[in-house]
């Protein structure tokens, strides 16, 4: 490894690690927010997500003005449609029935919740999934792409995003205010470490901007669940692994700031998908296993009956699938893409509160 | 039946159990599922997180007893609640209570604030003003407004701005400074002297306002200024009155000196022209020393049946000596005759005609006017007699305004730089003494007028001769002898030639002790006196009073006159109840003493020996 | 289970290895049972688990009862003190 690609994966491993140890202590999961909101309409950690976009949308606009960011918007944004909406509605479904979201699922099994991994291993299995219906379904999304060749809010109405930033910024900012002068973003607990979760969020905003600046593109998982699935395919059933064109693309094209060359796809590759993510993704998990023994309270839960397990490798499915329809995760588009007004990223924002409700009613109806 | 039908039967048999089971089961599962859900719903509203039972098996689950559990701690959340609702009333109740109680203290101090007659305020470190009450406001006539931006320094009188800062200095060093007295100055500039007590408030052991009660004691002040006044004029008066009567003897020595020079120089020229005004001089020197005399004892007037035209006209004259104003007597012939103290009313005239000469700085003329008048019933006037004479004293000066003529006959009331303001008081309470009264009316730009109204006299006026020769005592008649008693070595030397020259034999002695000794010896010797002159007063030693009580023991006929410089003196005003058979007031001229012992020594020129 | 109750004494369950929701009715059920107890002879009970959301969880529920809830973090898990409030 030489040392420029050494500053694509060291930096994204301490990112991953600090997210995780950060997420677990704070137990801060997109997926909980929601359960929260619809169980025990308990809107405390969705503030927390709140500030966590706020915070990332005034750094990422700052970091524009100042050049910090390599690109603007970042590569592998896809294309303004319908299927944002509907990727965001299945995520949506699959996150509350997993039990937990993206990064979700990677801290809680970094903490020894066997659930949780086997969700990750339904992520794998989605996202397989989605190489086989990936012609339709791109063929689908091209024929319905609005505002072609644009992705951003700010693109569309071409204007400068700072407006766009002051005008969302500064009601979210009274708002965000008033909710701390109430003591609204904090909570009292007895547990031991707990990080209040307006803290991780601030942080979590940080380790964005931080990875936007370092690999050229914010914080994203799931492409890698597709690699897996690549490379288990591959080992497998090669022969129809090589038939499947998915697996072939190499939509990432971008050459960092440094000359450092990025390039890769969902294929079973070590590429530069590999290197921006892998680390990231073993990041958090060693982050969140760090917190748990640091804390004494690893213990791996499997005394779990038969129809959660099938409800969460369920639901682990569906947000692979998701996650490449949409096209991205809820890391990608509200940590990175919402912050930016993204308009894919706001459609699949759209798409996660049907989805997420729906989600909760099956999860009622099965036992 | 047969084995055939026997098994058929018991197959449908069995196929109905089994579905019998079945529906069971579903049943049961279905009761299952809603015990679940159930318990999931109150799990849920218990706030647990991962809200499956699904972690349970169905065994697990009954025994734990979601439902019932959740319900009893349910019941136990709700009493809490119910625990803290009845606090928390009671808590009101009690806030209330301490609420209404704060409030009805408040309005009884407010009252007591509002209702106070003393002015109360209270001002924070830097003077200014947090409150004052109504008292106050009134007092100083400043609206509550007006206080909002005022300061404790801008009410203050010039003169106790540097007594009052360094109080209030004192005050916030939590200093206990006692009662305090300045000036304030209200809102029309008027400035009230208060008096009263300033205390700090504190909290937490510092001064943060200063709370005072004054009382308004300009009044009083006032009061005692006047007081004061009263009591030095009283001690000069008693000063004067004082030096009055050692001034009067010397007058006297030099009016019966001035009356035996004048017996001895011819009738024309100069020197006997000269003698004349050093005798009037002396006379109003007299006059002087009469008017201090008045006022510091406040005396009896001496009244004697006059015409007081002649004293009108004297006093009047005299006064305008060297003055650019002419005078105008309008003086009616008959006038009826009036008991007045000639002394008292030539200094009533000397005063009015004083004022009258002020009032005409530029010159000018004032006319004075004599005359009977009978008062209708309902005159108005203060006094009793209805049958008067009227002297009016008219100026045409500047005249006096309404709101100060009310206060010109006030004792200290003046409106000159240099005026004592005793001037007017003095002949209001001389004419008031002899049951007169004295007006004025006035008009500004047109001119002033004085008016005395005097009770006519009942009794027989007494003609003083103006000129007349001084008779001599017949010859060959047996002298008439006297007595006279006076300390001071001068007076009696002066009385003695002057009855010396009236042809009278003279003896002297200095005090009652002396007197009484000499009278009885003359007795003893076959020599009595006729008439005995006693000086009223001897420092030091027996006066007439007493005296005279004494030589009346030894011969009630007696005849012993009483002279002295208080022409006031009560026993100079009614000296026949004292034993006295004749008063004269010193100084006395020649022919003022030749004319009493007339009036007194039975048989006129010549008069026998008293019986022994 | 226990007679004779006397002033003061502890009550001690081990929850640890359960999850929600099954710790907090055990201890929910444990609380109903001895409420008198904690109530009026000053009993306590004590709950060991190492279930982070459940210390949460069961901490919530039993102030809102109205008892006062302790929170001490031992050797790999939570000790809990559940006693009357005040």
């Amino acid at each position: 490894m030489d040392a420029t690609t050494s500053s694509i994966i060291l930096p994204g491993a301490i990112i991953g690690v600090a997210a995780g140890f950060v997420m677990h202590r704070a137990d801060f999961c997109l997926a909980g927010a929601f359960r929260d909101l619809f169980l025990f309409r308990k809107t405390f950690m969705l503030r927390a997500v709140l500030l966590l976009v706020f915070a990332s949308m005034l750094l990422s606009d700052g970091a524009r003005h100042l050049g910090l960011l390599p690109f603007y918007p970042f590569p592998l944004m896809g294309a303004i449609s319908p299927a944002n909406f509907i990727g965001g509605t299945l995520f949506g479904i699959g996150m509350v029935l997993a039990g937990g979201c993206v990064v979700g699922t990677l801290y809680r099994s970094g903490a020894g919740n066997i659930p949780a991994m086997l969700a990750v291993a339904g992520l794998v299995l989605g996202s397989g999934l989605y190489a086989e219906i990936h012609p339709a379904w791109s063929a689908f999304a091209r024929s319905t792409v609005l505002f072609p060749g644009k992705v951003t809010l700010p693109q569309i109405l071409s204007f400068d995003p700072t407006w766009l930033v002051l005008a969302v910024s500064i009601p979210s900012g009274i708002g965000l205010y008033r909710w701390t002068r109430r003591g609204s973003m904090v909570r009292v607990t007895p547990v031991e470490g707990y990080i209040q979760p307006w803290v991780a969020a601030l942080v979590l905003a940080l380790l964005g901007l931080a990875s936007w600046m370092v690999s050229g593109m914010p914080m994203g998982i799931t492409t890698s669940y597709a690699k897996a699935a690549a490379w288990v395919e591959s080992a497998l059933v090669p022969a129809h692994y090589s038939a499947v064109a998915f697996f072939k693309s190499t939509p990432l094209k971008v050459v960092l700031p440094g000359g450092v060359p990025l390039c890769g796809g969902p294929g079973a590759t070590l590429d530069g998908i590999a290197q921006v993510q892998f680390p990231l993704i073993l990041g958090i998990v060693g982050g969140s296993f760090i917190s748990a023994i640091s804390l004494r309270e690893f213990h791996l839960r499997w005394r779990v009956p038969a129809g959660q397990m099938a409800s969460v490798l369920t639901g682990g499915i569906i947000m692979g699938l998701a996650s490449r329809m949409a096209p991205g995760c809820n890391v990608w588009h509200l940590m990175g893409g919402l912050p930016i007004f993204s308009v894919p990223s706001i459609l699949f924002t759209l798409g996660l509160l049907p989805g997420a409700w729906i989600g909760g009613r099956i999860l009622n109806r099965i036992v | 039946m047969s084995a055939n039908e026997e098994q058929e039967r018991l197959l449908e048999e069995n196929a109905a159990l089994r579905a019998r089971v079945h529906k069971g089961e579903e049943r049961n599962q279905g009761l299952v599922r809603y015990i679940r859900e159930k318990a999931d719903r109150l799990l849920t509203m218990m706030q647990c997180a991962a809200g499956n039972t699904d972690s349970l098996d169905d065994d697990l689950l009954v025994s734990l007893d979601p439902i019932g559990t959740i319900t009893d701690s349910f019941t136990q959340v709700v009493d809490n609640l119910h625990g803290m609702n009845d606090r928390l009333w009671a808590e009101i109740a009690e806030r209330s209570r301490v609420e209404a109680a704060l409030r009805e203290n408040e309005e009884r101090l407010q009252d007591f604030f509002d209702s106070a007659l003393d002015l109360i305020q209270i001002i924070d470190t830097g003077g200014r003003f947090i409150s004052v009450n109504r008292a106050w406001r009134e007092t100083l006539g400043y609206s509550t407004e007006d206080i909002a931006s005022l300061s404790f320094f801008d009410v203050l009188g010039a003169a106790s701005v540097e007594h009052c800062k360094t109080c209030f200095a004192r005050v916030l060093s939590n200093e206990d400074i006692g009662r305090v007295e300045f000036e304030l100055r209200g809102k029309d500039g008027r400035l009230i002297t208060v008096e009263g007590y300033v205390n700090p408030r504190l909290e937490d052991g510092q001064v943060v306002a200063a709370r005072s009660i004054f009382r308004d004691i300009t009044e009083r002040k006032k009061l005692e200024q006047n007081l004061f006044n009263a009591e030095k004029l009283e001690s000069i008066g008693v000063l004067a009155g004082g030096i009055a009567h050692d001034f009067n003897n010397l007058l006297t020595a030099i009016l019966g000196n001035i009356s035996l020079a004048l017996e001895h120089v011819p009738e024309s020229g100069s020197a006997r022209k000269n003698l004349g005004e050093a005798e009037t001089a002396s006379l109003r020197a007299r006059d002087l020393t009469q008017q201090l005399l008045t006022f510091s004892k406040g005396g009896a007037p001496i009244r004697r049946t006059t015409s007081i035209a002649d004293i009108i006209r004297d006093s009047a004259r005299f006064a305008l000596r060297g003055s650019n104003v002419r005078c105008e007597f309008a003086l009616s012939d008959n006038l009826f005759p009036v008991d007045i103290d000639a002394g008292q009313f030539t200094q009533v005239i000397h005063n009015l005609v004083s004022n009258a000469d002020q009032a005409l700085p530029a010159g000018g003329t004032l006319s004075i006017r004599a005359e009977n008048v009978v008062l209708p019933a309902d005159h108005g006037l203060p006094m009793k007699a209805h049958r008067c004479v009227r002297v009016s004293v008219e100026d045409q000066g500047s005249g006096i305004p309404a709101d100060r003529l009310k206060k010109i006959f006030d004792p200290f009331f003046t409106t000159r730089k240099d005026g004592s303001g005793l001037g007017l008081a003095v002949c209001y309470s001389v004419v008031k003494q002899h049951e007169g009264a004295l007006t004025v009316e006035s008009t500004p730009g047109v001119g002033t007028t004085f008016f005395i109204h005097l009770p006519a006299s009942e009794g027989v006026q007494s003609q003083v001769p103006r000129s007349e020769a001084i008779p001599v005592a017949a010859e060959g008649s047996p002298s008439r002898r006297v007595l006279v008693m006076d300390d001071e070595e001068m007076v009696r030397k002066v009385a003695m030639e002057v009855l010396g020259s009236i042809g009278y034999e003279t003896e002297g002695a200095c005090d009652g002790v002396g007197a009484i000794e000499a009278y009885s010896r003359a007795i003893r010797e076959g020599n009595a006196f006729d008439v005995v002159l006693m000086d009223l007063t001897i420092p030091g030693g027996m006066g007439g009073k007493e005296a005279v009580l004494k030589v009346l023991e030894i011969n009630p006929a007696a005849r012993v006159v009483v002279s002295s410089g208080y022409s006031n003196d009560p026993v100079m005003a009614d000296y026949r109840s004292f034993g006295f058979c004749g008063v004269i007031a010193k100084p006395y001229r020649i022919r003022d003493l030749r004319e009493l012992l007339d009036r007194v020594v039975p048989g006129g020129e010549g008069g026998g020996k008293s019986p022994a | 289970m226990e007679d004779a109750p006397a002033f003061g004494r502890v009550i001690a369950i081990d929850i640890r290895g359960q999850v929600c929701p099954a710790s907090l009715l055990i201890t929910l059920r444990k609380i109903n049972e001895i409420k008198d107890d904690i109530q009026k002879c000053g009993a306590r009970l004590e709950v060991l688990t190492d279930n982070r959301d459940s210390v949460g969880t069961i901490s919530e529920a039993a102030f809102n009862m109205g008892y006062g809830v302790g929170t001490e973090k031992q050797d790999g898990h939570y000790r809990m003190v559940i006693s009357a409030a005040g």
